[in-house]
């Protein structure tokens, strides 16, 4: 990771991690905030879409499967919020590899799509281009 | 281990036990959707955990089994109990994967083989589907391009430096783990890494901390080669031909190895312009208009941050506009415009795929959260420790509160001290009863084990069974719960064994066809009882005599003589099994006296009641808590003793004349049962206090495993609640003692074990 990529910390990017593994939040946790990101963390698409209300995210990373709301249903309800809300960009993150679910994504209305296991240098990479991190 | 190995074993410990039982109830109760769902989900995620600790065998393996869960979820494949039997020894296997994880940090040496079996089976329920050939071969198809295994990167970062601009060039990165016993196949591993050609990055590094020098075994390889090569796949498999088992092979884009800083610039800019690009197809895949702001709006932001992060502000603000004026125009085609343009100017043009996947329907949702806590076990110790020398302290604060009063140093002072005895007496005791609560478990985490079990033993025996479990929410100590696994094994296993009849003999009996076994726990005061019950053949006393007198255990005429009740008790001897022929399940010459001698252990009771024909039932009564212990201090011989209450069933003054002799023997008759009286100062070893025989004697009578006795002692003082220490140091040996604790007065108060004591 260069400097430039690191977030700069005068404006801090707000990143929600959403899945339902410990781990996984752990590891995307950590990569971030070694990377200068602040992180939130949900455990399903219900807890996500209380925080994404009640904060204002740069960037979501959302897991396919959970349980009580996936990943898919999560961002299909929150595209058609109606408010400035539904503009979040979501990265959404999963172990499958299929174009089929690559498609299902893309059709919620997903912004990118990466396929675990993911490296913590490419997760940054992704993030800090999706939220918008300045060169 | 690191917090994310921590928390990697800790998840995946539950997500197997949760599993477990999810399969055994989906076999009692058919292929209930959300159970299913759960069970797809917990081998979903181990998945994703293996990839994140780069275990691939695990994840292959998950892979196979999440496959056959989702063959179930769409109805593709019956749930059958070889599909489950399948399921179980993937999470047995994943069970065993993380102990040896946790405990060595590496998985077992024969993940590999086992994992690959258990795959195969996965895969063979799977009819149609194509199997998937190798290990190395297929954990690289899960690796996307832009996801590679973590212990890739310390290499690329070494490689990148070394490559330059030399494009067109494949590179793949090997981990190559040769086996500990590889020397004896005749390997060189050293000489098979010379053979790689064009070798970029090179990483040699202990598989295992290596043990001290005198251990060190040379003979056996501790060794790991990570590399990455610009050579093709097939180049690299010849080399590692003979042992591609332990050689994992990973393709790297070589975009990834692109030297920042020079052609930096250039990466970003693949990166930005493949974000920009999938915001196209995200836009042409909308199915409908009621999320069209919403798509539209991530879509611009996603692009316009990608282009900001790309340094190209003035393409980022003509998104900008094209966003404006694609949502007041209610249509996306000024900002598919304006992101082509872009794609355009960064120098690419955008291939589009076409067709969407249909929408599934939301699922319904509801919200529920235990609010619990997960704390270390040895921090509630260390808390009740505390909350020990606090009672010592307050112990303390009582005697000299009795001294004030008895020195007159004025009423008012002395009234003072003993209020304040008094409220430190009731915080103190608040403080340790929240304590207790603390350690409290319900009892279902030991009963959670048993549905399984159940399960496969009776398909050993080939019987059918229902288990039935109630009152799983009892709670009791965390240690107590812990130790009951054993003795409740042992039970059930008989039940299932020697209890339940086969299926003939049940029906021949007019029994129903399936048996019963239930576990039945339930509180009782400061104790609590668990129960186990069979409505199976039932024991009969008189079998219990003819194999008593066959062992040798009494002599005939005795065991004819004894009452049933009295027989049965047999059970519980040492030595003692009624088992006909040797099983594979409760095997022979363990029996019923480990169950009594364990429950023992923890201060419980064990008894049985069996009818003939109808079934038996084990009933163990335990205390709930054992942190805390209610003693009698009693003194004999001139010394202090602690006598635990729970032994004690009452006390007595004697009068000499219903004290009388049996043999060497004094005894008294007490609601007819003969007691025999033993002095605590003789089974001490203490010089008896000169006493007149005419005297009344004090007594204490004690009920220990059925027995009962009475202790004659000199005096009764206190009772106490006391915080039993065990015997430390030289005295730890020591037998006739429970333990020791501190009495208020600053000295030691021995605690007696009276099973060891009483002759």
């Amino acid at each position: 990771m260069t400097q430039s990529e690191k977030a700069s910390s005068a404006i801090r990017m707000q990143v929600l991690i959403v899945d339902d593994s410990a781990l996984i939040r752990l590891y995307f946790r950590q990569a971030l905030e070694g990377a200068g990101f602040e992180v939130e963390q949900a455990i399903n698409g219900i807890e996500a879409m209380e925080k994404v209300l009640a904060e204002m995210f740069d960037l979501a990373i959302v897991d396919v499967n959970m349980p009580k709301m996936d990943g898919l249903s999560f961002i299909r309800k929150l595209r058609r919020n109606g408010s400035d809300v539904a503009a979040l960009p979501i990265l959404m993150v999963t172990t499958e590899a299929g174009q089929k679910d690559i498609e299902e994504a893309r059709a919620a209305g997903a912004n990118f799509y990466l396929v675990k296991p993911i490296s913590e240098t490419d997760l940054v990479r992704y993030v800090a281009a999706l939220a918008g991190v300045g060169a | 281990m690191n917090t994310l190995q921590e928390q990697f074993t800790a998840e995946a410990r539950e997500l197997v036990q949760q599993a477990l039982e999810d399969l055994i109830a989906l076999e009692r109760e058919g292929s209930a959707g959300e159970r299913i769902d759960r069970v797809f989900r917990a081998f979903h995620t181990l998945k994703g955990s293996a990839g994140i600790l780069d275990l691939p065998v695990m994840g292959l393996t998950m892979h196979a089994a999440e496959d056959v869960l989702a063959a179930i979820q769409t109805g593709g494949l019956e749930l059958t109990p070889q599909v489950i039997d399948c399921a179980l020894a993937c999470l047995d296997l994943v069970s065993e994967w993380v102990d040896s994880f946790a405990s060595h940090g590496s998985f077992p040496s024969d993940a590999a083989e086992a994992g690959v079996a258990v795959t195969a089976q996965l895969r063979g329920l799977l009819v149609g589907d194509e199997l998937k050939p190798n290990l190395s071969v297929s954990s690289a198809n899960l690796t996307s391009e832009h996801a590679l295994p973590q212990w890739v990167a310390p290499l690329i970062d070494v490689a990148r430096g070394r490559i330059g601009q030399k494009r067109g060039t494949k590179f793949v990165a090997l981990s190559y783990e040769p086996r500990a016993d590889c020397f004896f196949h005749g390997d060189d591993p050293l000489q098979t890494m010379r053979k790689v050609p064009n070798l970029c990055a090179l990483h040699i590094e202990a598989v295992r901390p290596w043990p001290p020098l005198p251990e060190l075994d040379p003979y056996s390889c501790n060794l790991r080669f990570q590399c990455i090569a610009a050579a093709s796949r097939s180049e690299l498999a010849g080399i590692f031909r003979l042992v591609p088992d332990q050689v994992r092979m990973v393709d790297i884009p070589a975009s990834a190895l692109i030297r920042e800083g020079e052609t930096g610039d250039d990466s970003r800019l693949v990166l930005v312009c493949s974000i920009v690009e999938e915001q196209l197809r995200m836009l042409r895949s909308a199915t409908d208009r009621e999320d069209f702001s919403g798509r539209v709006g991530s879509a611009a932001r996603a692009a316009m941050n990608a282009l900001r992060y790309g340094s190209r502000v003035s393409l980022s603000d003509e998104i900008e506009r094209a966003r404006d004026i694609a949502l007041s125009l209610l249509e996306a085609t000024p900002l598919l415009a304006a992101l082509e343009k872009a794609l355009a100017l960064l120098g690419r043009t955008e291939r589009v795929p076409s067709g969407s996947a249909p929408e599934p329907k939301p699922q319904p949702s509801d919200r529920a959260g235990s609010r619990s806590l997960r704390v270390d076990e040895g921090k509630i110790d260390a808390l009740g420790n505390l909350a020990g020398e606090l009672i010592v302290l307050k112990n303390a604060l009582a005697y000299l509160a009795k001294r004030v009063e008895d020195e007159s140093v004025g009423q008012d002072l002395s009234r003072a001290v003993k209020r304040e005895a008094d409220a430190m007496e009731r915080l103190s005791a608040e403080l340790h009863a929240a304590i207790l609560q603390l350690r409290l478990v319900p009892i279902s985490q030991v009963f959670r084990r048993f549905p399984r079990l159940v399960r496969d033993m009776a398909q050993r025996l080939d019987k059918k069974v229902t288990l039935v479990m109630q009152g799983e929410t009892t709670e009791a100590d965390k240690t107590i719960v812990d130790r009951l696994f054993d003795p409740l094994l042992h039970l059930v296993r008989n039940a299932l064994d020697h209890g339940i009849e086969s299926s003939e003999e049940r029906r021949s009996a007019g029994k129903p066809e399936i048996g019963t076994i239930t576990m039945r726990a339930s509180p009782a005061g400061r104790r609590f009882i668990v129960e186990v019950s069979d409505d199976g053949r039932g024991i009969d006393p008189n079998n219990i005599r003819l194999k008593a007198a066959e062992r040798k255990l009494l002599p005939a005429e005795e065991l004819a003589a004894m009452p049933d009740e009295q027989a049965m008790d047999l059970i519980f001897s040492a030595g003692f099994s009624t088992t006909q022929q040797v099983s594979d399940i409760s095997g022979r010459g363990v029996g019923m006296d480990v169950v009594r001698t364990s429950v023992q252990q923890i201060e419980g009771r064990v008894s049985l009641t069996s009818t003939v024909g109808l079934g038996t039932a084990v009933r163990l009564e335990l205390p709930a808590n054992i942190a805390m212990s209610q003693v009698m201090v009693v003194e004999a011989g001139g010394q202090l003793f602690g006598i635990p209450m729970d032994a004690v069933t009452e006390t007595i003054r004697l009068a000499p004349d219903r004290i009388s002799q049996i043999k060497n023997n004094t005894g008294f008759v007490l609601r007819d049962r003969i007691v025999p009286i033993c002095a605590l100062s003789g089974l001490m070893n203490l010089a008896d206090a000169p006493r007149s025989d005419s005297a009344a004697k004090l007594l204490v009578v004690t009920e220990v495993g059925g027995k009962i006795a009475a202790l004659e002692i000199d005096a009764i003082h206190d009772r106490l609640e006391v915080v039993l220490k065990p015997m430390q140091g030289l005295l730890s040996g020591a037998r006739g003692y429970a333990g020791t604790t501190l009495l208020g007065n600053g000295r030691v108060l021995l605690v007696l074990d009276l099973k060891e004591v009483l002759p």
